[in-house]
């Protein structure tokens, strides 16, 4: 399983150790599929799988970045976004007897979104605001703090975030710590000494801008990107020199066809996606200065095509009414020639968005047999409801398919590529329109999903959450909030909250779900060679389940309700250890915070209705945990 | 009355409360010719007669007071800023407008459609204020911000304007709100979507 690049899933290809592993763990986890068996003692009272679809056939599936095989460098594990690690020390046969080997509280009460980055005998944590960055030494027992950078950013820019003072993560390269700070800056830290290397200042809160997001490098360059469509920024992503953090080129998602650096290269697949200069002419006169379509999701890489894709964010404001037309390039997905900057293909989910459905989800590249033909696929399971399948090559939609209840449109046509929508469901200002599915934090928010080489699966934390809509008109008032709608969320269809769904890619059908009654889910998902998925709940479980079956295997109550992601590593004693944030907070679970009431159901942007009794089952306080065996 | 006072409103802008560079965006609709503006001295337009004109900082004590009393629970009557009325408290068209311009100056996109929070803190009844809650609290809090992204708004509205949204704060939770929010279902129809799981 060396870190070499290029790997493939055929059973045959898998090296000894995991094959011996998997046997143990697949005879485990077929002889545990039947849902009528009881748990292991170790998961009482965790939900138990439903069986919706036979698992898929083994596959000839290729992974096409290095893989994550003891550090953890980049956000995701991997530039394809996978967040699937090949370690199996801790597996589906001794995970029951998985303990806390460590614990570090960050004294912040704000949610913990992102993870930890390993890199060679050093954790390095990034805290929510006052992004702080802490290197803790794997070395010596139960992990002491070495240093601590405090960057101080700028106080005021916790009133221009939109949904909570989250970040999430950092990315190393070069001998360097790369991160975002809240008040939109990028620094680069020594890895060794926790001295700050460089610091570039790339936008101001003055105009509702902050940055939030985890960055990515390619080579010498790290691409960052904005947060502030709520407020009326103009969305770019932006790529520094990792040497020196000068600004190589920026690419707005608003604008001429120069500041979005689309020129010759770009030859999108669909007809709704070709004219000239459509970030200006889809918008009245001016509106695209304020349109938003930040970038503040994640960013994938493919060394072998060389392109970076990522998408963006909503339009501004939530009021449709205001800003007729189609509103490029908001909530599009780009693929980019990550030197130059350039656009190669785009693909606008919904023109005209109307439900801050934004498109800044993460997108995980793999190359794997469609329809019987070994195709480059870019997965997106958007928040608008779909799972989408592209071929990652020129834009074109393979497959999308509904992964929660979904009514704002019946289907995406992939003749043009556009979704065929429900116009009762479309909200206009001057009327309420109810029962809206999903609300605007989407059938899964930012929160990342895992796919699993070996399953075939991609492991979906979704959330059942439905909404109100009522446009009103928005005043520009630089550095407030261009919002523009009153927004009242509820659960969906059913009651349930929440699922966490293994999805069968190639036949784009869920295969078995875990069902949440009382909370949703928001937190991120690790996959691993043990044959495990990990993943928490926002009442504070962490769950081992059974990659094949959807048995629980294990689970701990950590202090808070988990937003942050897992992951794992190989410690300097050779083993291997799991490590999470708990930490309440963000958009969706924001009424757990002290600073939002459950008698308003429409504050925090809507979401309190989502979860009015949350307060009952978690309180906010971050904590990093360290699993072993 | 309410209509032409949001004209007003809107003639004040550009409003850049975080500070705003000359190359700012400026929608055409805030772009409009002002119907009324502040002079460059700051003093406000449209005052309502007979309404408080200055901030009330009567937590700071007078430079010849000695240094104290020691910090502790507010007496009434002790400090000024405890005891002063807002003169719209009670006054049901005031409350509605203070409502109105709740949304209208972005309010609500920051402390939640009806008071909850979210960006900015909840201020409904049930949340502990860290500045206080007097009227005069509220007051001082719109008028001159606060450090951790409360924008400054007592050089952008008249005090009678921030008195009503103060009002309105006062209101909340009472029989008296204006515009109360409408309880969310507890979940959606099961038949208007699918999959269910």
């Amino acid at each position: 399983m060396a870190n070499d690049g290029r790997q493939r899933f055929s059973l045959r290809a898998l090296t000894a150790a995991t094959l011996t592993a998997l046997a143990l763990a697949g005879a485990t986890a077929f002889a545990q599929s039947s849902v009528s068996s009881p748990p292991p003692p170790s998961a009482e009272g965790a939900p138990t799988p439903k069986q919706l679809n036979p698992l898929p056939a083994a596959a000839d599936i290729h992974t096409v970045a290095p893989l994550a095989d003891g550090q953890w460098t980049v956000p995701a594990g991997d530039s394809a976004n996978t967040r699937f690690s090949p370690l199996n020390q801790i597996n589906a046969t001794n995970v029951a007897n998985l303990k806390v080997v460590s614990t570090m509280a960050d004294g912040i009460a704000h949610g913990w979104e992102g993870q930890p980055l390993v890199v060679g005998d050093t954790m390095y944590v990034v805290t929510p605001y006052p992004d702080k960055l802490i290197a803790i030494d794997l070395k010596a027992p139960h992990g002491p703090v070495k240093w601590i950078y405090n960057p101080h950013p700028n106080p005021r820019s916790q009133g221009v975030a939109c949904c909570d003072v989250v970040n999430r993560g950092a990315v190393y390269a070069d001998g360097k710590i790369i991160y975002n700070l809240l008040d939109v800056e990028t620094v680069a830290v020594d890895a060794k000494t926790g001295k700050q290397v460089w610091r570039t200042r790339l936008g101001s809160i003055r105009d509702g801008t902050t940055m939030t997001m985890a960055p990515l490098v390619v080579g010498d360059k790290v691409f960052v990107g904005n947060s502030g469509n709520e407020l009326g920024t103009r969305g770019w992503i932006t790529a520094l020199n990792v040497s020196d953090g000068s600004i190589a080129w920026r690419a707005y998602s608003t604008g001429t066809d120069k500041d979005c650096l689309i020129g010759p290269d770009f030859k999108p697949f669909y007809a709704k996606d070709r004219g000239k200069d459509l970030g200006v002419t889809t918008w009245p006169p001016g509106q695209w200065k304020i349109g938003g379509g930040a970038v503040w999701g994640w960013i994938s890489y493919d060394p072998e095509t060389k392109l970076i894709f990522y998408g963006d964010g909503n339009p501004g404001t939530w009021d449709p009414t205001q800003r007729p037309g189609a509103n490029k390039w908001s909530n599009t997905l780009f693929a980019r020639n990550p030197e130059t900057g350039q656009a190669v293909w785009a693909f606008q989910e919904d023109a005209h968005d109307a439900w801050d459905y934004d498109t800044t989800i993460e997108n995980i590249l793999v190359d794997m047999p469609w329809h019987g033909q070994m195709r480059k696929l870019l997965i997106h399971p958007g928040r608008m409801g779909f799972v989408q399948v592209f071929d990652r090559t020129n834009g074109q939609l393979l497959s999308a398919e509904k992964y929660v209840p979904v009514n704002w449109a019946r289907s995406y046509s992939l003749q043009t590529g556009l979704p065929d929508e429900d116009p009762v469901y479309r909200p206009h200002l001057g009327a309420t329109t109810s029962n809206i599915c999903p609300s605007s934090t989407g059938g899964k928010d930012w929160n990342p999903t895992a796919f699993d080489p070996q399953t075939g699966l991609l492991y979906i934390q979704a959330h059942n959450v439905c909404m109100t809509d009522t446009p009103h008109k928005a005043n520009y008032i630089a550095g407030t909030p261009y919002l523009g709608a009153d927004v009242t969320m509820f659960p969906g269809p059913g009651g349930w909250e929440g699922a966490f769904i293994a999805w069968d890619v190639a036949h784009a059908r869920p295969v078995w779900t875990l069902q949440e009654t009382k909370l949703p889910l928001f937190g991120g998902v690790l996959a691993t060679g043990g044959n495990l998925v990990f993943y928490g709940t926002l009442d504070g479980w962490f769950r081992a389940v059974d990659a094949r079956s959807g048995k629980v295997l294990w689970q701990f109550k950590t202090s808070s309700g988990i937003v942050g992601e897992p992951m794992t590593f190989v410690g300097p004693d050779g083993k291997q250890y799991i490590a999470v944030y708990s930490g309440i907070g963000g958009w969706l679970p924001a009424a757990a915070l002290p600073s939002v009431s459950e008698t308003d159901p429409t504050a925090a942007l809507g979401t309190v209705g989502a979860v009015p009794d949350i307060k009952k089952y978690t309180s906010p306080g971050g904590v990093l945990y360290v699993f072993g065996l | 009355m309410l209509r032409l006072f949001l004209i007003a409103l809107a003639g004040l802008t550009p409003l850049a409360m975080s500070g705003c560079s000359a190359s700012d965006p400026q929608p055409a609709a805030a772009a409009a010719p002002p119907a009324a503006a502040a002079t460059a001295a700051g003093e406000p337009a449209g005052q309502v007669p007979g309404t408080p004109t200055q901030p009330v900082s009567g937590t700071v004590p007078p430079a010849f007071a000695p240094v104290g009393p020691i910090p502790g629970p507010q007496v009434a009557g002790e400090d000024p800023a405890t005891t002063m009325q807002n003169p719209y408290a009670n006054d049901p068209s005031a409350l509605e407008q203070g409502r109105q311009l709740f949304v209208a100056m972005n309010c609500a996109g920051c402390h939640g459609g009806h008071a909850g929070g979210g960006m900015g803190p909840d201020l409904r009844p049930d949340h502990i204020f860290r500045y206080g809650n007097a009227p005069a609290n509220l007051f001082d809090s719109i008028s001159m911000g606060r450090g951790m992204g409360m924008p400054a708004w007592g050089t952008k509205l008249p005090p009678d304007v921030i008195w009503k949204l103060a009002a309105y704060i006062q209101s909340l939770g009472t029989e008296q709100e204006p515009d109360k929010a409408a309880p969310a279902p507890a979940h959606a129809p099961d038949s208007i979507a699918a999959p269910s799981y």
